[in-house]
């Protein structure tokens, strides 16, 4: 059956509409080739489809897909470790706040998430490379334009629901949340570019690391500590760690969208040397939160911190191994890497995690 | 058209072994990629002497990246002949894939358009970062269509793009909308023709008796086996030595028919995307070169379906 097909030049005045799916209320635009994206002269030919065409999934899927909930990892695993270092050391603070600091975060959370599907999608990076990204847009199971005002609505969400903790201890999150949400702004923001630069990287280690940890414990004890300071870099370390893994990923299309980024400018070689260098750098602070720097979850155990130790020699040993084999770009096991260095993370975090709640249970005691 | 001279400087005798090298090299080939840009060039109104330097200009290019993938590869044939590096020597072969490339750019700067030395020494460029991509995925059987399809735009698509854009650079006609709509036109069918030479290799529509399961054995998953073997486990492809191990290890011929129709399917929206832009392209040229909308339009018959259109001019 012939497919309804149209090409737009980012000159015309309809592109900007087929790309956010604004231009009809019963078709939407799929694209089909996409060429010289984030160049003045792009063109993307689209597929005008049916809306009633459109194979979509369920809705849990789809909200599945577009929040990312598996990215959410990065975010809540400081806000949990803060919660419960808290707990532990007999601090008081408010159930309620604490539960719309919570949902504040999250629904900060979402926004970005959307907004990045949105803006890669303007740019052509989830265009380009179907791995990249939900593809939520790209299928035609949303439009560009959907995802932008749930974004918006989730950000206006988040800062409502946060709005609680301003009253309560204004003089220190004014500045918090001011300069979070700034940063936000610059990060996401496509008439600054500013994402697709090397500044996304330092915005990114502050939102997911120090500012997340002193911002969420000021909205809940109008204070803040070393060791959760500690904690947010460690966190920012990881985020970042991933925003790397992410580029490395994309290199060979990054390079052709003439996008920089620290992996891009290095290219593939060092970049291997460069990826190897931030994961030790992370697994050092591991062991520091571990040792010392987080002092209410720290284990006298032997046995505790001898796990501990192994599995950071393990994972160092293993991400230098599958690291260094690679041989391409485009190599598959680049994308084995990529997983086995998250799940790799995810271990770490979750043995953070069991730490604390273990000490948590203790505490109540509860005896498993 | 002769593609071996152009200029009398080209190939000069004094060379030992030189021209043997090129004779062999030359004859036996279908020179597709000279008709082709005779093709557009013929339309466009280029002087006989400029479709003569564009097609050798292609040719040279195109057997250039023969000569040195051959020697890569460690091919003992090509065109049913003993490969150059196999019957002269490695090193001639190297020197002979670079020689060609210097007589392009000496009789393209003596042409005198610096755009269209810039834009092929661009293509020239893209090739070897191609080939160069390409190598290092051999023995990966777990590369994605999507990681070939960027090595192909590369390799193989840059030539087929050349080929449609050279000659309106030739005529000095720059319009950007224009190349930008040829140089979709051209990515489609490199696509289309990577994608129709790797099903020659198992059998499909293998007029031309390409040997069966090359690149396979080569340790190399082009674009057909890549489709065919998605979520399928690797090993048992690695150790296949003819279509028959492979139908086994796919889980028969009729799991085969079926990927193959999958693939088809996914090709016929390529031709279909194709057929869209040429639509696009009438609006684009003079009323003098609307043949060349004639010219281009069976190409995907004979490039992927490698079937005669009902009227072709050549």
């Amino acid at each position: 059956m012939a497919k309804t097909l149209l090409t737009l030049s980012k000159s015309d005045p309809r592109f900007q509409k087929h790309l956010t799916g604004t231009f009809s209320k019963t078709e939407r635009a799929l694209p089909v080739q996409s060429l010289n994206i984030n160049q003045s002269f792009e063109t993307v030919t689209f597929e005008i489809v049916d809306l009633v065409n459109i194979n979509k999934p369920n809705l849990i899927s789809i909200i599945l897909a577009t929040w990312k909930i598996r990215h959410l990892i990065v975010t809540f695993f400081p806000i949990l470790m803060i919660l419960i270092s808290l707990q532990l050391a007999a601090e008081n603070f408010d159930g309620i706040l604490a539960s719309l600091n919570v949902l504040a975060v999250f629904f900060l959370s979402i926004s970005v998430n959307l907004y990045n599907d949105y803006t890669d999608h303007l740019v052509g990076l989830d265009r380009v490379h179907s791995g990249s990204g939900s593809q939520a847009i790209q299928k035609g199971w949303v439009s560009a334009h959907q995802v932008l005002f749930w974004s918006q609505f989730f950000l206006l969400t988040g800062v409502l629901t946060g709005l609680p903790a301003l009253f309560v201890f204004p003089h220190v999150l004014v500045l918090v949340g001011g300069t979070s949400l700034g940063l936000i702004f610059i990060f996401s923001s496509r008439a600054t570019g500013f994402k697709f630069r090397i500044g996304a990287e330092a915005a990114g280690f502050l939102l997911l690391g120090p500012l997340l940890t002193t911002g969420f414990s000021v909205s809940l004890t109008g204070d803040w500590r070393w060791s959760f300071l500690f904690l947010g870099i460690f966190n920012g370390f990881l985020a970042v760690f991933f925003l790397h893994l992410k580029n490395f990923e994309m290199l060979f299309i990054n390079h052709q969208a003439h996008l920089k980024n620290t992996i891009s400018i290095l290219g593939f070689e060092k970049s291997k040397d460069f990826l190897f260098v931030w994961w030790l750098v992370t697994l050092v602070l591991f062991v520091g939160l571990l040792f010392d720097f987080l002092p209410e979850i720290q284990s006298e155990s032997f046995v505790v911190l001898i796990v501990g130790l192994s599995m950071v020699i393990f994972f160092a040993l293993r991400t230098r191994k599958k690291l260094f084999q690679l041989q391409s770009p485009l190599d598959s096991y680049v994308g084995h890497f990529v997983k086995s260095a998250r799940q790799s993370s995810f271990f770490l975090l979750l043995f953070l995690v069991i730490l604390g709640l273990g000490r948590l249970l203790d505490l109540l005691g509860v005896h498993l | 058209m002769s593609l071996k001279i152009f200029d009398p400087q080209d190939f000069p005798a004094y060379l030992p072994k030189l021209n043997q090298l090129y004779d062999d090299l030359f004859t036996g080939g279908k020179g597709f990629r000279a008709k082709l840009v005779k093709m557009v060039s013929g339309p466009l109104g280029c002087a006989p002497k400029t479709m003569d330097l564009l097609g050798q200009t292609v040719e040279f290019i195109h057997n250039a990246s023969l000569l040195h993938d051959d020697l890569v590869d460690r091919s003992f044939l090509r065109r049913g002949k003993t490969a150059a590096w196999k019957k002269f020597s490695p090193e001639y072969a190297v020197l002979a894939g670079d020689y060609l490339l210097a007589r392009v750019m000496v009789n393209l700067s003596q042409f005198g358009n610096i755009r269209l030395v810039q834009y092929t020494a661009q293509v020239i460029s893209d090739l070897l970062e191609g080939e160069w991509l390409q190598d290092s995925l051999v023995g990966d059987f777990n590369v994605d269509l999507g990681q070939l399809d960027r090595v192909h735009n590369l390799k193989t698509a840059s030539l087929f793009k050349w080929c449609l854009k050279a000659p309106f650079i030739a005529q000095e006609n720059y319009d950007l909308a224009l190349h930008q709509l040829i140089e979709e036109m051209g990515t489609l069918l490199g696509q289309l023709f990577q994608r129709s030479d790797d099903l020659l290799d198992f059998n499909v529509r293998n007029d031309e008796e390409k040997a069966i399961l090359g690149d396979l054995k080569s340790g190399y998953l082009n674009s057909f086996a890549c489709f065919a073997t998605q979520g399928l486990p690797k090993e048992p492809f690695r150790s296949c030595q003819n279509l028959e191990d492979f139908f086994r290890a796919l889980g028969g011929r009729s799991y085969f028919d079926e990927k193959l129709k999958g693939f088809d399917e996914k090709n016929t929206f390529l031709i279909q995307v194709y057929q869209h832009h040429l639509k696009n392209l009438k609006e684009l040229l003079k009323e003098s070169e609307l043949g060349l909308v004639e010219e281009l339009g069976p190409l995907t018959e004979i490039l992927y379906w490698r079937r005669k259109p009902k009227s072709t001019s050549s």
